[in-house]
C-alpha cells in the first residue's frame, strides 16, 4: 500500500534546495517488521519507530539539534500520539539512510512539519499495538487503551507494556486514517519538560560536531587565502612537517591542508607554512563597493513582488530609506566535519543542517555514488544558518580521501568567520502617501541575491529571487495602496548564505520602524494604527507554489495583549519610552510582537524591560517556545547594536569576538516572555521570534529622545548626535 | 617535555610541548572534550576549568603554566556548588544548544564556592567573561541565585 502526503512540511522547503523526497512518503506495509541483529523482530512500522522487547520504544529523529530544543518537541508529539512513556524512550539521530528520506533542518518548520507529516505514522502504530493487545487477550478493540506506554484493558484488568506487544503488532498490515489523538489525551504536549539530552550537557558527554572522537582519528586545519579567492602562490612543507605532531600536507584547490595528531598542532603547522596566495578578483571588495552596488541597483530592473490599489499622484507624506548590514553568524561551535575514507565508502559526521546535501555533495566532490556515503549529524553547537553551508564537510571528506584513517577538520573561528556566506545588506526605500481613503504605502528595496549563488535555478522560479522578498509580499496592513519593488542584485564578490530569519530581519526592520515613523507624524498610537490597518486577512504566495495566510485577528489578538502587559506593568515610567514593533512567519503560523522600553541618556541607551509575546498556535514544548523567544531577544538586541560585518580588500575583517561583539551576561535587559493560549496548529520557533525585537528597539530610542536610527547597527550613533 | 599535571583528580605525566595551551591538551591529547573550543583567544569563555579552584580560560593558559597544579574539567566537577547547579540547570531548562553551558557552570561554581550568596554584580563580575550566543543569561542568572539559596539552607 503506497500513500502520499501532502507534507505541506517538506516539498516548500525548496529555498534551500531540497530535493522531491519527502521522509513521510513511504511504502508504509514493508516497514512494519525488521529483524534485529539477533534475529529478534522489531516492530517497525516507519523509519521513525522501532519497538523492540530488547530495546523498548527507539525514536529516530532526523531534525538536527542545534538549542532550538526540537528533538525535544518531536519526542513529546511522538509518545503523546503513540502512548508511549516520554520517560522510558531512546531517541537516535537519523543518518542518511534513503529510509528516512530528505535529512535537513532550516526555515523554522520542523514543528509545524512534523505535527502533520509524522502523527499519522505514529497513529498508525498505536492503532496496531492495540489490535496486538486485543488479538491477544481476546478483548474488543474498542475497550483497549493505551497509555505511558501501556497497554489495558479495563474489565478483566489486563495490562503489559507495548514493547510486549511488538513483535504481535509487527505481524499486521500498517492501517492508514488512523484518527489522531486530540488534546484532552495529550500527557506531554503543552507541559514544562526537562529536555532529553540535558543530562549530556551537564557532564560533558554531550558530543558535538568538534567532540567526535574516532579511534586512529587525526585533526587537521587548512590554510586559506582568507579571501573569496586567490590562487596558492606557495606554502613550506618542509617547515610544516618539521612542527612536532604534524603528519602529512595536501593541496586541495588553492588551500593547503596540515594533518597532525592533534588540533593546535596542526594550526602551528599551517603557520609554519607560511602560504601564499596571490589577491584574486575581488581584492577590491569592501563595504563601501557593496553599498554602492545595491544603491547602483535602484537605477535597474525592479520586480513588482505586490501590488494592491494605486498609489496616489500626489508627494510622499514621508520618505526614509533604511539600511541593513551584513552579518556573520557566530555560533559558538566553529564549523568542523569528521569524515573517513576506506573502501569506496566516505562516512562524515559533523554539526550539519543540511546531511542529504552534505551526502549529495561529497558523492559529487570524491567521485562517488551517492550510496557509498554517509552522513551523520551530531548535536550543534549553535548554527542560526552557518552550519546550512557543506564546504566544511566536503573539505573534510577530500582530505580524508588523500590519507588513511578518520580525519577531523577544524575551522578555526578566524576560519568560520572568514569563509561562511553572511547575511545580505539591503537598503529600502520607503514613502508613505497619504491619500483620500487612506494612507498608502510604497516599498522598494535592493539587495544581494542569496540564491544567485547558493540555487539559480530558484530565481526562474518566480522571475525573482523570492527569498528576498520573505517578510516584504505579505505585509499584512491593508493600506489604501500598497507597492512592494524589489531590486535584485546578482554578486560574487562576497559569499552569501541564509541567516537566521532571512529577509524576514531587513522587512520587518525598515517596515516596522517606517510605520512607527509614521504613527509619530500623524499622531497616532502604534498599536491603534497597527490594529486599525489590520482589516483583512492577507495571503500571499511566499514560497512558490504555496499560498500561506496572515489571520489578522490573531495579529490584532496579539496586540492587544501586548499593549495590556506593558501597561500593566506601568511602562513607560518617567524618562524613559516604550517602542513596538510586531511581524508574522505566515508560512510556519507564528505571531510575534515585541515592546522595548529604553531610556536614553549622554549618548548610551539603556534597555530596561523587554516584552515577547507570540502566538505560536498551540505550544507543544512552551518552555521551549518562552526559551526561543528570551534567546532570540539577545540575538537580536546584539545585532542592532553591533552586528556588522568589516571587508577590506576583499576580505571579512570581523575575524573574532574582539571585533565581533557579542552580548554578554550584564548586557542582558529583563525580557518578560507571553504566549499566546489557542489551539491553532503548531507553529515554527526557530527564527520567528527575532525579526520584530530590533524595530522594537529603534523606536524606543526614537521615542526616548535618541535619533532615529535608520542604518544598523547602532553602533556609535547615538554619541555622534 | 614532561608535565605532571592532576587532572580530575588523576594525576598524569604528559609529554607535550611546554606552550601548548591546556584546552587541546585536554580535549585532543587526552579525549577530555568537556572544555570546548569558541575563540582561541580567551575572549568567549566556551573552555573555562579551574586551576587549583580558579577558574580559568584553558585555550590561553599553558601546559607549563599548570605544571604540578590541579585541573578540573566538566567532567570532574564536584561539590555541593556543583551539585546544585546541575540540578537547577536541569530543572529549569536554561541550556539552548548548550555548548557554552559548561563554561557556564564552572565559571557559575567557582563563584559559588567564593561567594555563596552573590548579588547581581557579583554575578556579572564573575560570568562577564563567558559568551552565550544562543542568549540564556537570563535564566543563567536565575540558576545561579537559585542554586545559592539551596547552598545557604
Amino acid at each position: 500500500m503506497h500513500r502520499k502526503h501532502n507534507t505541506a512540511g517538506v516539498n516548500r522547503r525548496s529555498m534551500i534546495k531540497l530535493m522531491a523526497a519527502t521522509g513521510a512518503t513511504l511504502s508504509l506495509a514493508s516497514f512494519a517488521r525488521t529483524r534485529g541483529e539477533d534475529g529478534q523482530v522489531v516492530f517497525n512500522p516507519s523509519a521513525y519507530l522501532e519497538i523492540s522487547e530488547k530495546d523498548g520504544v527507539v525514536l529516530w529523529l532526523k531534525k538536527a539539534e542545534m538549542g532550538q530544543q526540537i528533538q525535544t518537541a518531536t519526542a513529546m508529539m511522538m509518545a503523546d500520539e503513540l502512548g508511549a512513556d516520554l520517560d522510558c524512550l531512546t531517541i537516535r539521530q537519523a543518518d542518511t539512510h534513503p529510509k528516512f528520506g530528505f535529512v535537513g533542518t532550516g526555515g523554522s518548520f520542523a514543528i509545524p512539519g512534523r505535527w502533520t507529516a509524522m502523527r499519522p505514522l505514529f497513529a498508525s502504530a498505536r492503532a496496531m499495538l492495540m489490535r496486538a493487545a486485543a488479538d491477544t487477550w481476546q478483548v474488543p478493540l474498542s475497550e483497549v487503551k493505551v497509555d505511558r506506554g501501556i497497554l489495558s484493558h479495563e474489565r478483566s484488568g489486563k495490562a503489559g507494556k507495548i514493547e510486549t506487544f511488538a513483535a504481535k503488532a509487527a505481524t499486521y498490515d500498517v492501517p492508514a486514517d488512523i484518527p489522531l489523538r486530540e488534546k484532552k489525551d495529550f500527557r506531554y504536549i503543552g507541559t514544562k519538560r526537562a529536555r532529553l539530552d540535558v543530562a549530556d550537557i551537564l557532564d560533558g558527554t554531550a558530543t558535538y560536531g568538534i567532540d567526535v572522537r574516532l579511534p586512529g582519528m587525526r585533526f587537521a586545519v587548512m590554510a586559506r587565502s582568507g579571501g573569496r579567492d586567490g590562487r596558492l602562490q606557495r606554502y613550506d612543507a618542509q617547515a610544516a612537517l618539521a612542527v612536532p605532531g604534524v603528519q602529512e600536507i595536501h593541496v586541495i584547490d588553492e588551500k593547503v591542508a596540515v594533518i597532525a595528531t592533534n588540533s593546535w598542532a596542526a594550526m602551528r603547522g599551517r603557520d609554519a607554512l607560511q602560504a601564499e596566495w596571490d589577491a584574486g578578483q575581488y581584492a577590491g571588495v569592501s563595504n563601501e563597493t557593496i553599498r554602492a552596488r545595491l544603491l547602483d541597483a535602484f537605477y535597474g530592473k525592479a520586480i513588482d513582488v505586490r501590488t494592491e490599489g494605486k498609489l496616489p499622484e500626489s508627494a510622499p507624506l514621508l520618505e526614509m530609506e533604511y539600511e541593513m548590514p551584513m552579518a556573520l553568524h557566530a555560533a559558538l561551535e566553529p564549523v568542523n566535519s569528521t569524515a573517513l575514507v576506506e573502501n569506496g565508502q566516505c562516512t562524515v559526521w559533523g554539526p550539519i543542517q543540511m546531511a542529504t546535501l552534505v551526502k549529495q555533495e561529497v558523492a559529487t566532490a570524491l567521485q562517488m555514488p551517492e550510496e557509498n556515503v554517509t552522513v551523520h549529524t551530531t548535536l550543534l553547537g549553535g548554527a542560526f544558518g552557518r552550519k546550512l553551508e557543506r564546504h566544511f564537510s566536503i573539505e573534510a571528506a577530500q582530505i580524508a580521501a588523500k590519507t588513511k584513517g578518520p580525519v577531523q577538520l577544524l575551522l578555526t573561528r578566524e576560519d568560520d568567520m572568514a569563509e561562511g556566506g553572511v547575511r545580505p545588506p539591503s537598503v529600502h526605500r520607503i514613502k508613505f502617501f497619504q491619500g483620500g481613503s487612506g494612507v498608502a504605502m510604497a516599498h522598494e528595496y535592493a539587495t544581494l541575491s542569496v540564491n544567485a549563488q547558493q540555487d539559480p535555478s530558484q530565481i526562474e522560479r518566480k522571475g525573482y529571487d523570492w527569498t528576498s522578498a520573505l517578510g516584504a509580499i505579505d505585509i499584512p496592513y491593508r493600506f489604501s495602496g500598497l507597492a512592494v519593488r524589489q531590486h535584485d542584485v546578482v554578486d560574487h564578490s562576497i559569499r552569501l548564505n541564509w541567516w537566521r530569519g532571512t529577509h524576514h530581519n531587513h522587512h520587518a526592520f525598515a517596515t516596522e520602524c517606517a510605520l512607527d515613523e509614521y504613527a509619530l507624524a500623524a499622531g497616532a498610537d502604534p498599536i491603534d494604527l497597527r490594529i486599525a490597518l489590520l482589516t483583512e486577512d492577507t495571503a500571499q504566495e511566499s514560497y512558490p507554489g504555496e499560498i500561506s495566510t496572515v489571520y489578522a485577528d490573531r495579529l490584532k489578538a496579539l496586540l492587544k495583549r501586548l499593549k495590556e502587559e506593558v501597561s500593566r506593568a506601568g511602562a513607560p515610567t518617567k524618562g524613559r519610552a516604550v517602542g513596538y514593533a510586531c511581524h508574522v512567519y505566515s508560512d510556519v503560523y507564528t505571531y510575534v510582537a515585541h515592546a522595548v522600553e529604553v531610556s536614553v541618556q549622554d549618548g548610551e541607551v539603556n534597555i530596561h524591560r523587554v516584552w515577547a509575546a507570540v502566538d505560536c498556535g498551540l505550544a507543544i514544548s512552551p518552555d521551549s517556545v518562552r526559551a526561543q523567544m528570551e534567546g532570540s531577544v539577545a540575538f537580536g538586541l546584539t545585532s542592532a547594536l553591533w552586528g556588522d560585518v568589516r571587508v577590506d580588500g576583499g576580505k571579512i575583517t570581523d575575524l573574532n569576538f574582539d571585533t565581533c561583539r557579542l552580548m554578554r551576561m550584564e548586557e542582558m535587559p529583563e525580557i518578560r516572555v507571553i504566549i499566546m493560549d489557542n489551539d491553532e496548529a503548531p507553529g515554527g520557533m526557530g527564527e520567528p521570534p527575532l525579526p520584530s525585537i530590533t524595530p522594537a528597539f529603534l523606536n524606543a530610542i526614537a521615542r526616548a529622545g535618541g535619533p532615529r536610527i535608520r542604518r544598523l547597527p547602532i553602533g556609535n550613533q547615538l554619541q555622534e548626535i | 617535555m614532561a608535565f605532571t599535571i592532576t587532572i580530575n583528580g588523576k594525576a598524569m605525566s604528559l609529554d607535550v610541548p611546554e606552550d601548548m595551551p591546556l584546552l587541546w591538551v585536554l580535549r585532543d591529547e587526552l579525549g577530555i572534550t568537556g572544555p570546548k573550543y569558541g575563540c582561541g583567544q580567551g575572549l568567549c569563555g566556551a573552555c573555562t576549568v579551574h586551576v587549583d579552584g580558579l577558574a580559568v580560560r584553558s585555550c590561553i593558559t599553558t601546559a607549563a603554566e599548570v605544571e604540578g597544579a590541579e585541573v578540573t574539567t566538566l567532567e570532574g566537577l564536584s561539590g555541593p556548588a556543583a551539585d546544585a547547579l546541575r540540578t537547577v540547570w536541569a530543572a529549569d531548562n536554561v541550556a539552548q544548544c548548550g555548548y557554552c553551558q559548561g563554561g557556564q557552570i564552572m565559571s557559575a561554581a567557582a563563584l559559588l564556592e567564593d561567594n555563596a550568596s552573590p548579588e547581581d554584580d557579583d554575578i556579572d563580575a564573575a560570568m562577564s567573561g563567558n559568551i552565550c550566543r544562543c542568549g540564556t543569561y537570563g535564566r543563567i542568572r536565575c540558576a545561579i541565585k537559585k542554586a545559592a539559596k539551596t547552598l545557604i539552607v
